[in-house]
């Protein structure tokens, strides 16, 4: 599936680029396109597009502080998880989101 | 190209703030101590004490104990000159608990971070270190590591085991 992702902590440093790490790499394993947009220290990189967004099949917020911009996805249900569930098994948090999203 | 990254990435991890055989470490209190001396001594942070508030300020906040024995704390405020990491590596392990969690920890990063925002390069040293930590790969590289330039170049030559965080791709 079509996956866009923002990730994002309070110092904007190691959750952030650690998840956004974990989670691309599990979701590549388990066969899914990915794009991340960071929210981090050196502030936004990999901006997602709306298009991106309004063709993605699912939202992941991989956050544990307020998502910058989050007006992009007014059409969309995002699924907020903790970053450091990406970080602590990537796979299983992935998974996670993708049930959480059918409910 | 790899002269130009290793001159960079060894300006936040210098010498002096790697230490490959912490001893007498048993426990988080001790490791954010001695590794914050580190940092102090090598010129990154003008305050020591108000940098350790900071650290302490971010454990209340969650977790930074990573899973597979590593533990990033860190603190972000204005006594920080620049981006900077100690590195302790801790061959039996310590323990290292959190309010939310916690477990045995072997390799242990201490980042100071400047409180302004920055896109400077020695911020993209940390997050390339963040990441880096993800793979295996990289985790065994540290842990093989005798010398503070095998340290240097598992980081620099960990480049091929990043993902392309940059396009949409499976």
């Amino acid at each position: 599936m079509k996956i866009v992702a923002i990730s994002a902590c309070a110092a904007g440093i190691a959750h952030t680029y650690m998840s956004a790490e974990a989670l691309t790499k599990s979701a590549r394993e388990a066969g899914d396109e990915i794009k991340i947009e960071i929210q981090g220290s050196m502030g936004i990189e990999n901006r997602l597009t709306q298009e991106e967004i309004d063709e993605a099949d699912l939202v992941i917020f991989a956050v544990n502080i307020t998502v910058e911009n989050r007006s992009r996805f007014t059409e969309k249900e995002p699924v907020i998880i903790d970053p450091g569930k990406f970080i602590a098994n990537g796979a299983k948090a992935l998974q996670k989101a993708k049930d959480m999203a059918k409910k | 190209m790899v002269e130009s990254q290793f001159l960079k990435i060894s300006e936040v991890i210098r010498p002096e703030t790697v230490d490959l055989n912490l001893k007498d470490i048993e426990n988080k209190d001790q490791a954010i101590h001695y590794l914050t001396g580190l940092l102090d001594d090598a010129g990154l942070i003008i305050d020591k004490q108000a940098y350790i508030d900071s650290v302490y300020e971010r454990e209340s906040m969650g977790p930074t104990y990573m899973e597979n024995f590593i533990a990033i704390p860190h603190g972000k405020c204005d006594t920080v000159k620049q981006a900077g990491i100690a590195f302790g590596r801790s061959k039996n392990g310590f323990d290292y608990q959190t309010s939310l969690g916690g477990g045995t920890v072997k390799l242990i990063f201490l980042l100071a971070i400047p409180n302004r925002m920055s896109g400077d390069a020695y911020m993209a040293v940390l997050a390339r270190l963040a990441r880096l930590l993800v793979h295996e790969e990289f985790r065994n590289g540290l842990y093989a590591a005798e010398t503070y330039e095998d340290v240097m170049m598992a980081i620099v030559n960990g480049e091929h085991l990043l993902e392309d965080l940059s396009e949409s791709k499976s």
